[in-house]
């Protein structure tokens, strides 16, 4: 059919691998610049992790491009169907054909990244220990009862559920074991108390919105949350703050209820323990010269000692540990330290690897079957 | 959905758009959600935490949620007045109060909070001469500083001018550093002001004025939550 042709031979074409390279620089320079006003976190969210981007020249011409994650799926699309499915076939190819495989796995890889990885931090005063760590960015809602022994089960409601409630939008949360269900509101992603609002907006307690930090660690998000219950339908209200480091606890029911927004959690199958930290500065600053954590790994029983410096991770079970910081970095000479782990649990962390020593291999192959063709060449010419 | 943030439609803002049209469309407007998503953990010795307490509740953000280690304060339990002229910017990981010059943004004033004696004030004080570039100060030199009365305990007023080493090692020159540190029963409070010599020392009774205006939040019990039938 010549529309399928046409379609087939567009998506094949080097046109459109020049077109969507072109863009990819493009993304990739106004991404970087954008890092001076808006930060990592937001530029990376705006021009590399989404589909469309209205770009605003000089702060006053909008400009629509595709995000990058459209252009990525294009440009795998564009190099399968072109490179792969649809290239000549034969044995003076073969170099050419395991290039592009390689860069397709790369990018394959970097979907795997971008969807399945796992990223944040964990925080640990010498000799305490932890099974979990907490994400960098991503906010929960955790609702469960307020005991003060034992263990408690709580709901968890992820960021992706709530984050779009804005602008009067609400969504209500149901429980199968909860005597009462949750609605939520009024998210916002950088709220503070309304301190210094006037007498009488503080005495009222409320949150309010706050622009958004380009350090998005400094963002502290806000929502609402109203807790009906099921049988009588009282409605309780209350606001949660991320900057809140405990819950906000409701009675409901005939009991009480905790409700907290935070930091997303991951569990650990194994625990770290940091027996010891070090670090030496450069003299007369606050820089590191060199610093490094010696924790013990305990799983199943089974204990191992480990040291993890800047350069020296520990990987365990598809989780890497980083030294990443330590604090107080103010402290005094007999503060007691705390040391900050970058934990990653990325299927794909060894993808980038592979993809490249496969588009290695593909460009010798090709190199050296050229190579050898011209010399072939030439030996008959001579002859 | 094109956001705020200059039109970005990322797939986690998508995602959750189509979860909401799709919610809508199958529950006739009712957007509703059944969690099956649990975690079990320690339940908290002191689970109960004030909703937002009146007045100023300035936490540990950066960490929200108990990402900082226990030990730190984990909420703030002072709240100050804003001199005139000075503005608040959100608190960070370290500062429970975070203030800047409205008319001179290079200068900044901060309030830490660090459990136990933190060093001590001799030490301390002496840290910030260092960071100024300065000699440290005698026993009896500290001892003869000016003080001021915060949350009921006298603190030395430190004023040091010299070349100023900031968190990230950047040098700055002709900055003025004034501190002071106070030992209190369980916790040591820091309030530093630092910024160019003419700012600071132009600013230094508003400085006075926000250590001394420092009082402790009253319990609050859970102002926050409120109930309606």
């Amino acid at each position: 059919m010549p529309v399928l042709k046409k379609i087939s031979d567009f998506l094949a074409s080097y046109k459109l691998s020049c077109f969507l390279f072109l863009l990819l620089l493009l993304l990739t320079y106004l991404g970087t610049v954008s890092q001076v006003e808006n930060g990592l976190y937001q530029s990376q969210l705006k021009y590399f992790e989404s589909v469309f981007v209205v770009h605003w020249a000089f702060g006053v011409v909008p400009i629509p491009l595709p995000g990058g994650y459209l252009v990525m799926t294009l440009a795998f699309a564009n190099l399968f169907w072109g490179a792969v499915v649809r290239a000549r076939r034969g044995w003076s190819k073969v170099g050419i054909l395991v290039a592009h495989t390689g860069i397709l796995i790369m990018l394959g890889g970097a979907f795997v990244s971008y969807a399945y990885s796992e990223s944040g931090h964990m925080s640990l005063y010498e000799n305490e220990s932890s099974d979990e760590f907490e994400a960098s960015y991503e906010w929960e809602i955790g609702v469960g009862e307020a005991a003060t022994a034992g263990t408690v089960t709580e709901y968890i409601i992820r960021q992706s559920d709530f984050e779009g409630l804005s602008d009067g939008r609400a969504r209500t949360f149901k429980f199968s074991n909860l005597p009462f269900d949750l609605k939520i509101a009024d998210y916002m992603p950088n709220a503070a108390p309304s301190v210094g609002g006037g007498a009488a907006v503080r005495a009222a307690g409320k949150l309010m919105v706050r622009p958004l930090s380009r350090e998005q660690e400094q963002n502290m998000a806000g929502v609402t949350v109203s807790l009906v219950e099921k049988t009588s339908g009282t409605v309780h209200e209350a606001q949660l703050w991320a900057g809140n480091n405990g819950p906000v606890t409701v009675e409901a029911a005939g009991k009480r209820w905790n409700c907290a927004l935070r930091k997303h959690r991951w569990k650990l199958p194994f625990s770290i323990k940091l027996d010891r930290f070090n670090h030496e500065l450069h003299p007369r600053t606050n820089m590191a010269r060199e610093y490094s954590s010696y924790v013990t790994k305990t799983e199943d029983g089974l204990s191992q000692q480990v040291r993890i410096t800047m350069n020296e991770p520990l990987r365990h079970r598809g989780y890497t540990f980083y030294q990443s910081s330590w604090g107080p970095q103010n402290g005094g000479p007999k503060e007691r330290l705390y040391s900050v782990f970058a934990v990653v649990r990325n299927p794909a962390d060894q993808v980038p690897l592979y993809a490249c020593l496969i588009t290695t291999v593909g460009l010798v192959l090709h190199f050296m079957q050229r190579l050898l063709a011209y010399l072939r060449k030439e030996k008959a010419k001579k002859s | 959905m094109f956001s705020n943030q200059g039109g970005i439609l990322d797939m986690k803002r998508l995602a959750a758009v189509l979860v909401l049209l799709m919610a809508l469309a199958g529950c006739g407007g009712q957007d509703v959600k059944e969690i099956k998503e649990t975690r079990t953990t320690a339940a908290s010795p002191e689970a109960a935490t004030p909703a937002m307490p009146p007045g100023h509740n300035a936490q540990m953000p950066g960490m929200g949620g108990g990402a900082m280690p226990p030990g730190h304060p984990t909420i703030s339990p002072y709240k100050w007045q804003l001199p005139e002229g000075w503005a608040e910017a959100p608190p960070t990981s370290m500062r429970i109060g975070n203030f800047k010059i409205t008319a001179s943004p290079e200068a900044e004033c901060y309030l830490t909070v660090l459990s136990g004696a933190a060093g001590g004030v001799d030490a301390n004080v002496n840290r910030w001469c260092r960071q100024m570039g300065q000699p440290e100060l005698k026993p009896e030199e500290i001892a003869a500083l000016p003080k001021v009365d915060v949350l009921g305990k006298s603190g030395p007023v430190v004023e040091v001018t010299g070349s100023y080493t900031g968190m990230s090692g950047q040098q700055f020159t002709d900055y003025t550093l004034l501190g002071v540190v106070v030992a209190l029963s369980d916790q040591a409070l820091f309030v530093k002001m630092t910024g160019p010599s003419a700012v600071v020392k132009a600013e230094k009774d508003h400085f006075l004025a926000l250590c001394k205006s420092l009082t402790e939040v009253e319990a609050a019990g859970n102002a926050g939550a409120k109930e309606n039938k």
